[in-house]
């Protein structure tokens, strides 16, 4: 009786995953129909990016768009990085089974080798964004990796910051980014308007906040929950995870 | 700043900017998250009134936000349909986040653990204002890829709402939420993609104006709305729902049945707006049938359960029906159609919202939500019991409340079209609700004194703002004409 449910159960797995291969296949055509058949593709916006270039104050035509023309998306999307940590930071901390092994003398210098590398590469990815690639997320995914590299090594640079100051250097990003879209519309009129002049000052100065916010918020989620709440809430939790197996 | 306010058209981007700061603000105030929380309800309360009010005073609009004008920049758009959605999104907030502060009280007062509520409740505030924030800028978006980013933040708070009341079973149900929410927003991006392939242009009422049937826009739509409908739980893609809803925090279960599933759906309608006349006869109606099929088969699914929450949830399903079945009525009258529709919605999330409290109330007053042992409760909660009757009647579409206008419009609609099959599947909805609603309502109504006659436990904060709702979705009954006055108003 049970052999023949387990088969059962089998050959509705099976199914159920021949079906999906089915679904997607049928996907993929319907994506190559729509992708061949569409006819000349439009030119996009190239050509009006360009030509409102020498308004946006920056010569990259990435950042161009990113920090001016749409920056009401790059404002949402830091609020997307800092809705991150709190969502990762209101579950409930992750506590490993096993202690962590003890860290080798090849990692802790490396770490020395090439933290000081990857901060210098981050503030040249940031100024490098004002005219070719780079920018504030690419600074910042390179200053989260350091952030990463720090967190594994337990290094003595993270207590650099303060625990107490860390919620408020991961608002910072986001607030900043909120006080000079609303300083500029209470002075210009325009929710993100920079006036012209003082356009490129603005776009370097916030991406280079946004560049740290992004940074520490990557190395916040990398570590998983609340820093101070991980010690001296581990009777809290084992309580509570007493008391979810009740339940 | 003062001629700012009265001159600019900086009103449109305040119901987005405000709760944001208010998020950051409880976010950092971890101590007294409480404070900064229900004043940024409120301030974001007066600013979406204040918004609504303009429209009317002033007509709707249009804001560049940067001073760049489209397709190169982004704009907010205010027109009676998105105002109306950011009124009700006020309304509706604005009684949660007062009924938040007495839950959360509440459980700190009640048992020992008064760290892990507090740890919920810090959490809870800045969650909750990201999401109304990010609802506000879907409603008033016009730019199709910003709308995919308030989609996201939308997307993410909701999840993170979903899992914070820490049960097993509500983590579960934020996973699997997480997974579908993120394949709606996948398959809403790739059509994002095509549609600016196609058009070379970001701005729905550009892309509405040059709209085509060509094969890449067809692949467009097709993607943008089943990756809306997943996110809408509409039959068959509701399986997620009704364990998500049921298993949260009892403000987080009214948030999303009252707010999260209209702003998917807000959307699926912006875009079919422009498509409908395209598309005629045939996709309309299968919108429809699954609509109608929802109807009947959530409120079966209703009838059968134990709990009061998943009793509360799957009625979700069953309403997210209605919001379906309008679209065949809207080739003939579409302003007709849309304020039917756009009634519906208001009165379902007030009324949807306040069940949704009241039975929270009634679960942590009694410790469980099995709707047999619930008999006698009412001598306990009065106001309560009377709130989760009110939000039903609105549900069922018995006059005064506002549920019944809906339904009104929707059968006068489908009457005068001879749409006889829809005119039979709402009187059919109708009939069900009342009888899955009074299902739940005998019990709680009866005078039968079986539940535990303790000391009233639960905060006078969150009895009256249950009510409240309610009584905002029987009020919906009386100031119709108000109403249909500001979903007039053109963009």
């Amino acid at each position: 009786m049970r052999a023949c449910e387990s088969t059962g159960h089998r050959c509705g797995r099976r199914l159920g995953s021949l079906l999906s291969l089915v679904m997607l296949a049928m996907l993929f055509a319907a994506l190559a129909w729509g992708c061949l058949t569409g006819g000349a593709p439009s030119s996009g916006l190239g050509q009006s990016v360009d030509a409102a270039l020498h308004d946006s104050g920056v010569e990259s035509r990435v950042t161009a768009v990113l920090l001016n023309y749409r920056a009401y998306d790059t404002l949402l999307e830091c609020f997307v990085l800092f809705l991150g940590v709190v969502v990762v930071w209101s579950l409930r901390p992750y506590r490993p089974q096993h202690p962590d092994p003890p860290i080798g003398s090849i990692l802790a210098s490396l770490v020395r080798f090439l933290i000081p590398l990857m901060v210098l590469v981050g503030g040249y990815l940031l100024w490098a964004g004002s005219n070719q690639a780079g920018g504030a997320f690419q600074a910042g995914a390179i200053l989260g990796g350091a952030g990463v590299l720090l967190l594994l090594a337990s290094s003595p640079l993270l207590h650099v910051l303060p625990k107490v100051l860390l919620p408020g250097a991961i608002c910072l990003g986001p607030l900043f980014f909120l006080v000079v879209a609303v300083g500029a519309m209470v002075l210009g009129g325009v929710f993100l308007g920079y006036r012209r002049e003082t356009a490129a000052i603005v776009i370097v100065v916030l991406e280079a906040v946004a560049a740290g916010a992004i940074g520490l918020s990557l190395a916040a989620l990398f570590r998983g929950s609340r820093p101070e709440e991980t010690s001296s809430a581990q009777a809290r939790t084992d309580a509570l995870t007493q008391e979810e197996g009740q339940e | 700043m003062i001629r700012l306010l009265l001159q600019g058209d900086c009103w449109l981007i305040l119901p987005v900017i405000l709760p944001l700061l208010g998020a950051l603000l409880s976010f950092l105030l971890k101590k007294q998250p409480r404070l900064p929380g229900v004043l940024g309800a409120l301030v974001t309360f007066f600013a979406s009134a204040a918004l609504a009010w303009k429209l009317v005073s002033h007509g709707g609009g249009r804001y560049y936000l940067g001073g760049w004008q489209p397709p190169l920049g982004i704009s907010l758009r205010a027109d009676g349909p998105a105002v109306l959605m950011v009124l009700m999104t006020a309304v509706t907030g604005l009684a949660v986040s007062v009924y938040a502060g007495g839950y959360f009280q509440s459980r700190i007062n009640k048992r020992g653990e008064e760290q892990r509520h507090l740890a919920q409740e810090r959490s809870f505030w800045p969650l909750w204002l990201l999401l109304w924030a990010a609802l506000n800028g879907m409603f008033l978006s016009a730019d199709i890829f910003n709308m995919y980013v308030t989609l996201e933040l939308v997307a993410l708070s909701s999840v993170g709402l979903t899992a914070l009341s820490g049960k097993p079973a509500s983590q579960v149900a934020a996973m699997r939420y997480l997974l579908v929410s993120l394949l709606g927003s996948l398959s809403f991006l790739l059509g994002v993609a095509f549609l600016y392939k196609v058009h070379g242009s970001l701005d729905l009422l550009a892309i509405g104006a040059a709209l085509s049937l060509a094969p890449a826009v067809v692949m467009a739509m097709v993607l943008i709305s089943v990756g809306l409908m997943l996110k809408t739980a509409l039959f068959p893609f509701h399986f997620w729902l009704p364990p998500a809803h049921a298993n949260a925090l009892a403000p987080v279960s009214a948030i999303l049945s009252g707010l999260v599933i209209n702003g998917a759906w807000y959307l699926f309608f912006r875009f079919w707006q422009g498509v409908l006349p395209l598309v005629g006869e045939g996709a309309a109606t299968l919108l429809a049938v699954l609509g109608g099929v929802a109807i009947v088969w959530g409120a079966y699914q209703a009838f059968c359960q134990q709990r009061l929450k998943m009793l509360v949830a799957y009625s979700t399903v069953a309403q997210i029906g209605y919001l379906f079945i309008i679209f065949p009525l809207m080739e003939m009258g579409p302003e007709q159609g849309a304020a039917a529709v756009f009634y519906f919605v208001i009165s379902h999330s007030c009324a949807k919202a306040a069940m949704f409290l009241a039975a929270g109330t009634l679960f942590l007053q009694v410790g469980h939500d099995r709707i047999s042992d619930l008999d006698g409760v009412r001598q306990v909660l009065p106001k309560t019991t009377f709130a989760f009757a009110l939000g039903g009647l609105s549900l069922m579409g018995l006059p005064p409340t506002g549920g019944f206008i809906a339904k009104y419009m929707y059968l006068s609609q489908a009457v005068s079209q001879e749409r006889w099959w829809l005119v039979a599947v709402i009187v059919a909805g109708s009939c069900l609700a009342a009888v899955y609603i009074c299902r739940a309502v005998a019990h709680i109504l009866s005078p039968r004194l079986v539940a535990v006659a303790g000391p009233v436990v639960v905060a006078a904060s969150m009895e009256w703002s249950a009510l409240a709702l309610a009584l905002v979705a029987m009020l919906l009954g009386f100031v119709g004409p108000l109403v249909l006055h500001l979903i007039e108003v053109a963009g």
